[in-house]
């Protein structure tokens, strides 16, 4: 089956990310397909590459990475969102002059046109927040 | 077709009951296993199931009143509810 | 199913228009869906009702005023937009107070409106 998942929430400031990234490891390891993940709203911030986490931790950010590497997911970080939040690629930042850049080489930037595009080609679509 | 509710906060199982359908899954999950402490969760019609996130139950210290009032899972599980439900209604 | 052009996606608004993002976000996907000419379901329910009520004025707050947002619905095509009439009277909320036009649903046709849904987007 292919699933779509929406991460709504910020890492750290909720369980929502890591129930999600758990959950799409069992997708992943139970045979299906992982058609899209969408970051929205504080979701974005599981995309920030720049946050360093103690070791004692779990690295959320981290380990949203190598998911999506290893698998080679399709993972979006939602423009509106990611923009104001300073969630931006190397393209964003020299757009806007910002000294950084932040979001995880692993992802892209897009619209909710691709979320809705997600809910119209998957079988199953769930938001975890 | 039924479906499989996911819920991660006790406030919100009214709002969620009132779509709960014959054949459905209930699946409490982070904060929404505190469910299994309220009475609401025993007076749902015995055709839905409710399921709780084993991690979360545990992390909690909910196992004995968990075991009572629905059947704990892990991700595969979860993954396996999606599955045999034709559509996923996530309260959050 | 997977390939499948139509389908309907029904979006259910419970939170009040400023506290967070959650009203904004709903409303920018059911644009985004509007797009797509798909079968869009706009539903307000639980505190989701007051971003429907008359004279918001978000300026004081330096936010976008929901209520003027809803009301260009129509524009973009999204004209089926309902109301949950147990989350008014529970309010103490009549049509009246509602700035917005839309369809009064009692709690079987909100019910059947979710459970036929292909997608649900519950925010």
């Amino acid at each position: 089956m292919k699933f779509t998942i929406v991460v709504h929430s910020a890492p750290y400031s909720s369980e929502a990310s890591r129930t999600a990234l758990e959950f799409c490891k069992s997708v992943i390891s139970e045979g299906h397909e992982i058609y899209r993940l969408f970051f929205f709203r504080d979701g974005v911030g599981n995309l920030n590459k720049l946050a360093v986490v103690a070791q004692d931790e779990q690295d959320i950010q981290c380990q949203w990475d190598k998911l999506i590497t290893q698998n080679k997911l399709d993972a979006i970080a939602c423009v509106t969102s990611a923009l104001k939040r300073g969630v931006i690629d190397e393209k964003e930042a020299q757009r806007y002059e910002k000294p950084a850049f932040s979001l995880t080489k692993s992802a892209s930037i897009g619209g909710l046109g691709q979320l809705v595009d997600a809910a119209l080609k998957s079988d199953r679509l769930l938001n975890f927040g | 077709m039924s479906h499989l509710h996911t819920l991660n906060n006790v406030e919100l199982l009214q709002d969620c009951a009132r779509f709960l359908s014959d054949g459905d899954a209930l699946l409490l999950i982070e904060d929404g296993v505190y469910c299994v402490t309220q009475a609401e969760l025993g007076q749902l019609p015995d055709s839905i199931t409710v399921y709780c996130l084993q991690d979360d139950v545990d992390a909690r210290g909910l196992g004995q009143l968990a075991q009572e009032h629905s059947q704990k899972i892990g991700f595969e599980g979860f993954v396996g509810l999606c599955c045999t439900h034709s559509k996923i209604i996530n309260w959050f | 199913m997977t390939e499948r052009q139509s389908k309907s996606l029904t979006f259910i608004s419970r939170r009040p228009p400023y506290g967070s993002d959650n009203a904004l976000a709903c409303l920018d996907l059911v644009l985004a869906s509007a797009v797509f000419e798909q079968n869009v379901n706009y539903l307000f329910m639980g505190d989701g009702v007051f971003q429907l009520l008359k004279s918001q004025q978000s300026e004081g707050i330096e936010s976008k005023n929901v209520m003027s947002l809803l009301l260009a619905l129509p524009i973009y095509g999204v004209e089926n937009v309902f109301v949950d009439d147990l989350s008014l009277h529970q309010r103490n909320l009549s049509l009246e107070d509602l700035a917005i036009k839309t369809t009064l649903l009692n709690s079987q046709q909100v019910r059947q409106l979710v459970l036929s849904a292909d997608v649900v987007f519950n925010l």
